[in-house]
């Protein structure tokens, strides 16, 4: 008899950058200066009055929110990068507006960081300022007009909003087979884009990177997201309920070995997208973990990278 | 083992998966995994019971180990957890943990 402890980190910080790429506005114009577009000032001219708002809605996960800007041309580039995401009913769920500023440093933070201030959220890395209200579920993100800022603004807001009703953003890529969807779990390097990138025809891809996980009545649901990793394409905008979680190692074989709930619960954390150290959030989301383990099967997928490991999942 | 006491720490929180147990330290974000003897002793850990009675009562009962074995590694047990802070000792009795 030997009582012991194992100890870990929760959470993974970073932002990870996209691998994607950016999609840039047809009307960008060079970092450092603002792009031109039909509601500013010409030059040698005074525009005066209320600058027109332009605006869209982006939905992951069937979660709304509405991006407000008053340039066109940064709509247009919001349009490109959600594409298939694009809403349409703006009339509730969330809002976010976007100012924007020439390229640069916005903040002094060089890691992306989330702490509350007066009941608000504030999460800022050196390209970007946000502030969050949860009550209200309305922000405002101070950046350039550049897509990785927004996309890291809109990873943390989905985090907070999921955090409220036991689900998560977890570093996995994600497909469903035959109606049910499999979650692929590993930070950077575990194989989350080979095992994409070698999915037969008949899996959707949900995304190869971040996978967007709600909880329902009867279990839980992954969605697909426009947070693409290294194979640079966008997961499809469907969903199913999760059938299995696979934490992927790469190895000379194929198999699969049962986890058992604690290791599973342990696991998980580590791979869940986390960024404050608020203690309520961080419980918040050690109780998703731990009821998330207790409902879906997780597995130890060690594979051998070739087409065959699909096989094995069904 | 002169008489210890332990009591869980209220700044934590810990669920029972299984047969083990899994907490975390909120302001540290440390994740700590109990596997099923620790589990016991966790469970028993209400500030009242000495740990001498916890071993002898709970772990030698349950598991095939002699008390000295078993009140060594205890001991261990609590220095590690305590070191965490996720574990209150001492030799009174403490406040009963919730």
């Amino acid at each position: 008899m030997r009582p012991n402890v194992g100890a870990a980190r929760f959470g993974s910080a970073p932002v990870s950058p996209l691998g994607s790429g950016s999609l840039p506005c047809k009307c960008a114009v060079p970092d450092g200066v603002l792009p031109s577009c039909s509601s500013r000032a010409e030059p040698g001219r005074v525009e005066w009055g209320v600058l027109a708002s332009h605006e869209m809605v982006v939905e992951i996960g069937g979660i709304p929110i509405r991006l407000l800007t008053r340039d066109p041309c940064f709509r247009k580039l919001l349009e490109d990068r959600y594409s298939g995401f694009v809403g349409s009913d703006s009339s509730k769920g969330a809002t976010l507006e976007v100012d924007l500023v020439p390229a640069g440093r916005v903040t002094e933070a060089d890691d992306v960081t989330v702490r509350l201030e007066d009941r608000k959220w504030v999460i800022e890395r050196n390209d970007f300022h946000a502030t969050w209200d949860p009550r209200s579920r309305r922000g405002a993100v101070r950046q350039s007009p550049n897509p990785y800022s927004i996309d890291s603004t809109l990873r943390i807001v989905h985090t907070l909003l999921l955090s409220e009703e036991g689900g998560f953003l977890l570093h996995a890529a994600s497909g469903i087979r035959n109606g049910t969807a499999f979650l692929f779990s590993g930070l950077s390097g575990a194989g989350k884009t080979t095992l994409s990138r070698l999915a037969p025809a008949d899996v959707t891809l949900l995304t190869d990177e971040i996978s967007y996980v709600r909880q329902e009545r009867s279990g839980y649901r992954a969605y697909g997201t426009p947070f693409a990793g290294e194979l640079a394409k966008v997961g499809e905008n469907v969903s199913a309920r999760v059938g299995a979680l696979y934490f992927l190692a790469q190895g000379i074989e194929n198999r699969i070995e049962a986890v058992g709930p604690a290791e599973a619960a342990r696991r998980l954390l580590r791979n869940i997208l986390f960024f404050a150290k608020d203690p309520s959030l961080v419980n918040s989301l050690f109780d998703s973990a731990c009821r998330f383990v207790r409902r879906v099967p997780a597995y130890r997928l060690t594979f051998y990278p070739d087409e065959r490991v699909w096989d094995l999942i069904r | 083992m002169s008489d210890k006491y332990i009591a869980r720490s209220t700044e934590i929180a810990a669920r029972k998966l299984g047969l083990e147990t899994i907490i975390i330290a909120a302001e540290t974000s440390s994740v700590f995994t109990l596997n099923e003897q620790a589990t016991v002793i966790w469970e028993a850990a209400d500030g009242v019971t000495p740990l001498r009675a916890i071993v002898e009562g709970r772990v030698c009962e349950k598991f095939d180990v002699t008390p000295e074995v078993a009140c060594r590694d205890a001991e261990e047990l609590v220095t590690k957890l305590t070191g965490h802070g996720i574990l209150l000792v001492s030799d009174q009795p403490l406040s009963p943990a919730g």
